[in-house]
Order: structure tokens, then C-alpha cells, then sequence
């Protein structure tokens, strides 16, 4: 466990992560990767994925500062983080290596407010997505921010993009979007999402 | 229906712009085609991720902040085995040397840390309840009751947890600001005032200011000159000092005093 006294207090933690602040961010992979690397190296786990995993409960964190209104916490930053970080490794090594005889008593311990295996999907959910997405055109992705992220009509596209009428506009959304699903569904990672 | 007719109805169904009926026709449609439901959770999921840029970014930095780590990790020199065998080879010389030098000050350092554990040792520190705190005896006119005790206890807190700059700045503001310093003599001032400078290393000025003292606080504050001339290696003004605490029975830092001289001769 890290013993030495926190740079900064639970609540300046949450909101330094709501704010996307690089200064809490990195102070926090400075301070506190290095004990959850060693628990997951030395829990059948490698380096990256002890990277990922802190990725992941990072988000998470994230998450619940934006959608459940977690501002405080009662125990230190670093105890919720790393009970976050076993969690979903354990759920990960559950998951990818059945045969493992992992001790689950701590499992059962831990606070559930959130089932670890949703939040692990959402967080690989959104690496695929993601991904697949910047593998699309430059005006395919631009199409689909204006309209998805934007919200603006067909006829404003078709404006902003030069196309010709607000039909070619919705065509080459459509299409756009087809290309991206299309993307996302050929990948072995689809298959072990539930749809 | 065409693909494209296909796709407009579940974006229209997920952006709620169906009409009632149209909505129910479509739910009745989803209930009975699973590939159909599969596809609009898809679409959903598809628009909530590009929705959420924020996450984006978020897992961007967190992204970055690991990278730069690794990178930083990286750049620390790994240890080839000819830089171990050199650092070996210092160690050892370095080893020898510190014995030599450690030898030949023994003595000096003996000396200097003596003063300096009776410099912790000896030092009553600042008693507010001492009598000699409110020179006639009378506790009606000790700090205590006329109600600058909050100030006094702070100087007396900073004091006894070893923080002399913060009991420096109070005995400042105390001289300065509070009306009733003339509750307590300038010599007691200006003795805890030597006495934070000491404690401070800043032991030239300490000895100059506890040469200013005079009595009730002349006892202790001649015991701390004694202190601070060791500090500096003034050995014999030291000696001198000492001598004249030695000299006197009732002194209440002879023992102290009889140590420093047996240990500077």
C-alpha cells in the first residue's frame, strides 16, 4: 500500500478527474500505478495489463463523477482506486482465464455498488468503437459528428460539407455509418459484447 | 424496405421522432425480430460513444499520462556491470576516507554534539504557569488571565513542537501587536528570542542576542552562550563561560556545564 501522504484531498481528486485535469491525472498515475502494477503482476497479470486495467478504473472513476455525482469518498483516493483496479482485474481474470483459481473471499467483501463486468464491457466497448471509428474517412467522420454529435439537420451538412443536396447528405451518413458498423462487427472483440 | 428506409427507422425511433403509433408498430417489431433489437442496440451504443467526447478525452490524457510515465521510467540509467564495479570501487575509497576524517573529528564532533543534545536537553522551553513567567508570583497578572493566553499558547505550541520560525514570527507579533506586552520584560523576550535563533542554526546571532539578557533570565541564557560559542569553536570563550556556571552552587545548569567543560578539555 502507498504510505505516503496525498498531494491533494479525496474530493480535489474527483473533481481534478471530472475536469480532465493533466496535473490530478498525472499526479495520480505518478502515485498510485506503481502499487496497482504491483498487485496485478504479481496477481497472473503483465504490465499492460496492469496499464489497462488502471485505464479502466480510471474511466469508471470518471464516469461516476459525471453520471452518479460522486464528488467525496470516505476511505483515501488510493483505497477506492485500487479496490476499483482489483475488482475488475479480478473480473477480467474470471473471465479470460476460468481455470484459475483466483481467492474470491475479497471479491465477496467489496462494496458492490456497480457490477465490475458492465463496467469493464463499457470500457472495452468504447476501445473498440473508438478505434474503428478513426479508421473511417476524414469526411465520413466528420459527417457523422455533425449529425450525431452536433445534431444538425441533413440541409446544414450538406451546407457545411459542400455536398450537393440534403439527400446526398443523409446517403453519405448512412453509408458512413454502415462502414463503421460494418468495421466494428468484423472484429473478434464484437462477439464478446452483448448485443 | 431498403436498407437505408431500414436504418432512418431506428435512428428515428432512438432520436424519439416517431409518432405514437409508428413508436408501438416499431417496439411490436423489435419484440418480434431479436436481430432487429440487436440492431438498434448497436445504433444505441454507436451514438451514446460518439456522444461521449468527454470520455474521449478523458481516456486520451489518462493515455498520455501513462505514456509519459513509461517514458520517464525509460530514461532512468540501467546499471552495467562495469558502472557497478566503479560505484564498488568508490564506495570502498570513499569508505576509507570518511573512516580517516571520522577519526581525526571524533573529538570535535563529540564536543558539538553534546552542546547540541544539552541545547534539547536543557531547554525548559516556554512554561506560561513558570512563576518566573510572571516576575512578582502573582497569577492574577500571568498571560493566562488577561486573556492573551490564546496567543501565548500558539508561541508555546510552536515552541514545543520544535517549529522555532513560526515561534520567532509569533514572538514578533506578540512584541509588536499586542498591548500587553508589557506584561512580560523585554529580557524575556529577547531570551526566547536567542533561544529560537539558536535552535535555528542561526547561532551567530543567537549568542549575540542572549548576550542582551539579563536577570531573572541571565541564568539560563549564560548557559546557552556557552552552547552557542561551541556551536561556533569558540572553545575557550566557551570554557571561560562554563567556569563561571561551575563556580556557582546553586546554578541550575552546573551538571550540564561540569559535562561541556570535562568533555572540552
Amino acid at each position: 500500500m502507498v504510505k505516503t501522504t496525498p498531494k491533494y484531498t479525496p474530493r480535489q481528486y474527483l473533481d481534478g478527474i471530472r475536469r480532465n485535469d493533466p496535473t490530478i491525472i498525472n499526479c495520480i498515475v505518478e502515485e498510485y500505478l506503481p502499487g496497482i502494477r504491483r498487485h496485478i503482476t504479481h496477481n497472473n497479470g503483465t504490465e499492460q495489463d496492469a496499464a489497462d486495467t488502471f485505464q479502466e478504473a480510471m474511466i469508471s472513476l470518471f464516469l461516476k463523477t459525471r453520471d452518479k455525482g460522486l464528488r467525496d469518498l470516505t476511505c483515501t483516493f488510493y483505497t477506492f482506486l485500487f479496490e476499483i483496479c482489483k475488482r475488475l482485474w479480478l473480473s477480467k481474470l474470471r473471465k479470460e482465464k476460468p481455470d484459475l483459481e483466483v481467492t474470491l473471499d475479497e471479491w465477496m467483501l467489496l462494496t458492490a455498488d456497480e457490477d465490475p463486468q458492465q463496467a469493464l464491457e463499457n470500457a472495452e466497448r468504447h476501445d473498440l468503437f473508438w478505434e474503428k471509428f478513426f479508421l473511417l474517412k476524414e469526411d465520413c467522420r466528420q459527417v457523422l459528428e455533425m449529425s450525431l454529435i452536433e445534431g444538425k439537420k441533413a440541409e446544414e451538412v450538406a451546407d457545411q460539407m459542400g455536398y450537393s443536396s440534403a439527400g446526398y447528405a443523409r446517403k453519405k451518413r448512412y453509408e458512413c455509418k454502415e462502414k463503421w458498423k460494418e468495421l466494428i462487427k468484423s472484429d473478434p472483440r464484437f462477439e464478446e459484447l452483448k448485443f | 424496405m431498403d436498407p437505408q428506409s431500414y436504418y432512418d427507422q431506428i435512428e428515428a425511433y432512438l432520436q424519439d421522432e416517431l409518432s405514437p403509433a409508428a413508436r408501438a408498430a416499431f417496439e411490436e417489431a423489435m419484440a418480434e425480430n431479436p436481430e432487429l433489437g440487436k440492431e438498434v442496440a448497436l445504433e444505441r451504443a454507436m451514438q451514446q460513444t460518439l456522444r461521449e467526447k468527454d470520455v474521449r478525452d478523458f481516456r486520451n490524457s489518462v493515455q498520455h499520462a501513462l505514456e509519459a510515465q513509461k517514458e520517464e521510467a525509460g530514461k532512468k540509467p540501467r546499471l552495467s556491470p562495469i558502472y557497478v564495479a566503479v560505484s564498488i570501487a568508490a564506495s570502498l575509497l570513499l569508505a576509507v576516507t570518511a573512516t580517516w576524517w571520522w577519526q581525526n573529528t571524533q573529538k570535535m564532533a563529540t564536543i558539538e554534539q553534546l552542546a547540541s543534545m544539552y541545547l534539547v536537553q536543557s531547554d525548559p522551553g516556554i512554561d506560561l504557569l513558570d512563576p518566573e513567567f510572571s516576575r512578582d508570583g502573582d497569577a492574577s497578572t500571568s498571560p493566562l488571565i488577561t486573556g492573551v493566553a490564546p496567543e501565548w499558547d500558539k508561541l508555546r505550541a510552536f515552541y514545543a513542537a520544535g517549529d522555532y520560525r513560526a515561534a520567532m514570527e509569533q514572538l514578533q507579533l506578540l512584541k509588536g501587536a499586542d498591548p500587553t506586552f508589557s506584561l512580560f520584560s523585554e529580557s524575556e523576550w529577547t531570551y526566547y528570542a536567542g533561544m529560537c535563533q539558536l535552535h535555528l542554526g542561526e547561532t551567530q546571532k543567537a549568542l549575540a542576542t542572549l548576550e542582551q539578557v539579563d536577570a531573572p533570565f541571565l541564568e539560563k541564557a549564560t548557559f546557552f552562550q556557552a552552547i552557542a560559542l561551541i556551536k561556533l569553536d569558540r572553545k575557550e570563550e566557551a570554557k571561560s563561560v562554563l567556569n563561571s556556571i561551575t563556580s556557582q552552587d546553586a546554578h541550575s545548569f552546573k551538571e550540564p556545564a561540569i559535562e561541556l567543560s570535562k568533555a572540552l578539555n
